[in-house]
């Protein structure tokens, strides 16, 4: 449910919410949440409101307390696994009190940190290349408490990158959460 | 033939007031600074105004006003020149205005004129307008006078101008209208009385009190107790409010009766209080608690306090909050006592407030609370631990802070950096040391809040130390950070620079080679430069970075520098990248200079990210030579689409500086491309260049 009055979304390619539930999504056995408690990089390294580790922290509730907001323009996450992961899932919560659609959402995976080698763009809704990562096909979407699931696909890494340049309610970034998928690759 | 002559006139006379009311009132601005003859010019534009005409003269007006009231001297014979105004033909709007105006220089000089006006239905509102504010007894006789003269809406105006005038002989006329049968008249007379309140409206009042039935007993209620409020001696008026309070009027009434009690009641007025908590109307019971809240500050509040477990949760809480506003010391234990209930609501009640009650005993508590909380909760909490203002919070904060467990310290710790507990340098120091990772991270985040530079050395030393990315991490934000404050920019790098030479593990020399970056110094240079060509490739790598990311364009060269001769891809992409930002924010660069290199910047990419990194920056260059650029890689299948994006993005930027050009370039494009999407996006672009 949203608060505050309905606003028409100017953008192109538009995926209007679900009216029900998103069905369940079918991972290995042994698969489990882990980005819980990683450690976070952010491009803006002095959020306005609140700090990374609430991103991985469990808590997805859009309330006060629950979120980060960065700056404006193109903003990027980075969550460290600690080692290579076989990643099935990424779900991800921007700020959902309120219907809105974040811009330039870009999801990679990559053993690189600086994600230039051997990285998998797993989803991209980028659709001028504003972000210099190439022109997405994805389209945008309404924030939802269910989150935006991304299959994954068995993608490898130890890094997980997010980016986004701001929503149709502001210029602003935000994050309730981040929760990806997977198991240690032996 | 009579009935075409009454139409013609009929006719005739409306055209004639149609072109008054629409006369342009033009105003003298020929003033010779005599206020007499400026009044009277006023005047004679005024006696024409109707509604909906020009009011040019009301600036001119206002401003005579202020003049004439500097000058009191010379109220007498404005208004004279009011009253005959008044008596004239003029219009009812004029005289409306200057009715306004008497009522503020007017004397019992006008009264004979304006109570004529009273028995006037469509002039008395405006005679009362001046009359009410006239401080003379004149005034007071004209509208006691005018009371038997008029009826209905009239009296009942000039009934509330006695009640605001607060006229004593008004008394006796008004108590005989206390119970008239126009319901108007009897509310009006009533509130008058209750505002002239003095012991003779008061008597009058009780007696019709008396003999009065609900609903009327509840209006006499109501100004009855007004009275009691403006006459002094509680053994008069306790006996007002203990009469009105024990008939159970609505909860208002009851609630004003109830405050009259305990202000004039000798015996404890806890008596009266408590016993309206327990009272059957829930409304009456959350009433009572402001008026606890406001008590006497020598009132105990331990006969309350004793209550609390009798009162249902929301009153509970209500109670506790009101004895909390008092700063009451019983408050605490209280509010404790809520922050540690099961119900959120009184959690989050209590901790809002609990900042001006808490204690340093209460570090301990509200660390563990943070600790395991969440959300708003754990916010709440820690604001507490921020701002708590009792005796000796800090020393409890760090003293507590050494022995604490690692979950508490890491909340201990935030709440140093907070309240800028700048003697809890050493324990931060010696926590960036501690077994749990948890710990070093939040005191590098606290050093970088609280630190100076002379703990740089040693920050550094610890950073050095580290063992994991994300301690370095917010080591490198610490030392940035503190840095950063040093008032010589060019010797911010200096204690990093020192150390660099002789740091000899990678992870480490690279967060070094970051905070450089960070730093973006002159000195750190050539030290980068060097680096750019290190026999170690993380090494290197680092230092394409922190050039990358520099606050001018210096390093420019050097990172073309780089792209020309590596052949690995990482650094190769990376230079691209930061060569990319540094041409874009070059300000010795022209758009034009700006589009050529970054052409050739194309030309030397060695695969389609790298190009797709130089389209979204060229992009971003306001010129035509730009737009053509990303125009001949339309035809490259690979990029076409970020070419499109770029086309778009350029126009809508280069359309403004240069629209004919643009608008032939892209219509010349609509006609060429093969993509829907994109002549759509042209069209739409087109439209707006319109």
């Amino acid at each position: 449910m949203f608060i505050g009055t309905p606003q028409n979304f100017n953008v192109d390619k538009l995926e209007m919410p679900s009216v029900v539930s998103r069905p369940p999504f079918y991972a290995p056995a042994g698969t489990e949440n882990i980005a819980y408690e990683k450690f976070i990089e952010s491009t803006d390294e002095d959020p306005i409101i609140g700090e990374n580790e609430l991103i991985t922290d469990g808590d997805k509730e859009a309330t006060d307390g629950s979120f980060v907001e960065f700056r404006s323009g193109n903003q990027h996450i980075t969550i460290d696994l600690e080692s290579t992961h076989e990643i099935y899932a990424i779900l991800i919560w921007h700020f959902h009190k309120k219907a809105r659609v974040y811009k330039d959402v870009i999801v990679q995976v990559s053993d690189d940190p600086d994600f230039i080698i051997d990285t998998s763009t797993l989803f991209n809704n980028d659709h001028d290349n504003s972000s210099g990562l190439g022109v997405g096909e994805d389209f945008h979407y309404v924030e939802t408490h269910e989150g935006k699931l991304i299959d994954a696909k068995g993608a490898h890494g130890q890094y997980v990158r997010l980016y986004s340049n701001g929503n149709t309610y502001n210029e602003l970034n935000h994050y309730i959460e981040v929760e990806v998928y997977g198991k240690p690759v032996e | 033939m009579k009935k075409l002559i009454i139409n013609i006139i009929l006719v005739s006379s409306l055209f004639i007031s149609f072109q008054v009311s629409s006369t342009v009132i033009q105003v003298d601005r020929n003033f010779d600074g005599d206020i007499i003859n400026e009044t009277k010019q006023l005047l004679e534009i005024l006696s024409v105004y109707n509604f909906g005409d020009s009011r040019a003269w009301l600036n001119d007006f206002q401003d005579l006003l202020r003049r004439i009231h500097k000058n009191p001297e010379i109220y007498p014979e404005i208004e004279d020149l009011m009253i005959e105004f008044l008596q004239s033909d003029a219009t009812m709007e004029g005289k409306q205005y200057i009715c306004k105006q008497i009522g503020l220089i007017g004397s019992k000089q006008s009264v004979p004129v304006l109570s004529k006006m009273l028995l006037d239905i469509s002039a008395f509102n405006m005679a009362l307008l001046a009359l009410e504010p006239i401080n003379d007894k004149e005034v007071d006789k004209a509208l006691i006078k005018a009371l038997s003269k008029t009826k209905g809406i009239t009296k009942t105006g000039i009934i509330n101008s006695l009640g605001v005038r607060k006229t004593p002989e008004a008394v006796n006329p008004l108590s005989k209208l206390i119970f008239d049968k126009d319901h108007l008249i009897s509310s009006s007379s009533i509130a008058a009385l209750g505002k002239i309140g003095n012991m003779q409206a008061s008597i009058s009042l009780g007696t019709a009190y008396q003999k009065a039935e609900i609903p009327l007993k509840w209006s006499i209620s109501d100004a009855w107790l007004k009275s009691a409020d403006n006459i002094s001696s509680y053994e008069e008026t306790y006996p007002i409010y203990a009469e009105v309070y024990k008939d159970n009027p609505p909860v208002s009434i009851k609630t004003a009766a109830l405050n009259g009690l305990i202000n004039t009641y000798t015996g404890e007025s806890s008596d009266y209080l408590v016993a309206a908590l327990k009272d059957p109307d829930p409304e009456m019971q959350e009433a009572v608690i402001p008026l606890i809240r406001n008590l006497d500050m020598k009132n105990d509040m331990e006969v309350y306090i004793k209550e609390l477990p009798n009162l249902k949760e929301n009153l509970r809480i209500q109670l506790v909050l009101a004895i909390a506003a008092r700063r009451d010391p019983a408050a605490h234990d209280l509010l404790l006592s809520m922050i540690k209930s099961k119900n959120q609501d009184q959690r989050l009640s209590a901790l809002m407030v609990f900042p001006d009650h808490a204690k340093s005993s209460d570090v301990v508590f509200l660390a563990s609370f943070a600790s395991k909380s969440k959300g708003r909760e754990r916010d709440m909490a820690r604001e507490c631990l921020n701002s708590m203002s009792g005796d000796n919070i800090n020393d409890a904060i760090l003293t507590v802070a050494q022995k604490a467990c690692p979950e508490e310290r890491v909340e201990l710790i935030r709440a140093i950096g907070y309240r800028n507990i700048i003697s809890g340098i050493d324990i931060l120091l010696i926590s960036a040391k501690h077994t749990e990772r948890k710990v070093r991270i939040e005191s590098f985040k606290t050093l970088g809040k609280i630190g100076s530079p002379d703990y740089l050395p040693e920050i550094i030393e610890l950073m050095i130390k580290s063992e994991s990315s994300a301690e370095r991490k917010e080591a490198e934000k610490a030392i940035t950070s503190i840095a950063t404050t040093k008032d010589d920019e060019s010797t911010q790098s200096d204690e990093i620079l020192k150390v660099i030479p002789a740091v000899k593990t990678l992870n480490a020399k690279i967060s070094c080679i970051n905070i450089l970056g960070n730093l973006g110094t002159e000195k750190s240079l050539p030290v980068l430069r060097e680096y750019l060509i290190s026999g170690e490739y993380n090494i290197r790598v680092a230092a394409i970075k922190a050039l990358s990311e520099w606050p001018d364009a210096s390093p420019r060269k050097d990172l073309l520098g780089i792209v020309l001769k590596t052949k690995d891809i990482k650094q190769h992409t990376l230079a691209i990248q930061g060569y990319v930002r540094l041409t874009l924010i070059d300000n010795n660069l022209r758009e034009d200079d700006k589009a050529t290199a970054l052409k050739e910047t194309m030309e030397l990419s060695e695969n389609t990210n790298e190009q797709k990194i130089v389209i979204a920056g060229i992009a971003r260059v306001q010129s035509l030579s730009a737009l053509r650029q990303v125009i001949k890689l339309l035809d490259r299948k690979e990029l076409q689409n970020e070419a499109e994006a770029a086309v778009i993005d350029i126009s809508r930027k280069v359309g403004e500086l240069h629209p004919e050009k643009t608008r032939a370039i892209l219509n010349q494009l609509l006609n060429d491309s093969q993509n829907p999407e994109f002549k759509s996006a042209i069209e739409e672009r087109l439209k707006w260049m319109k």
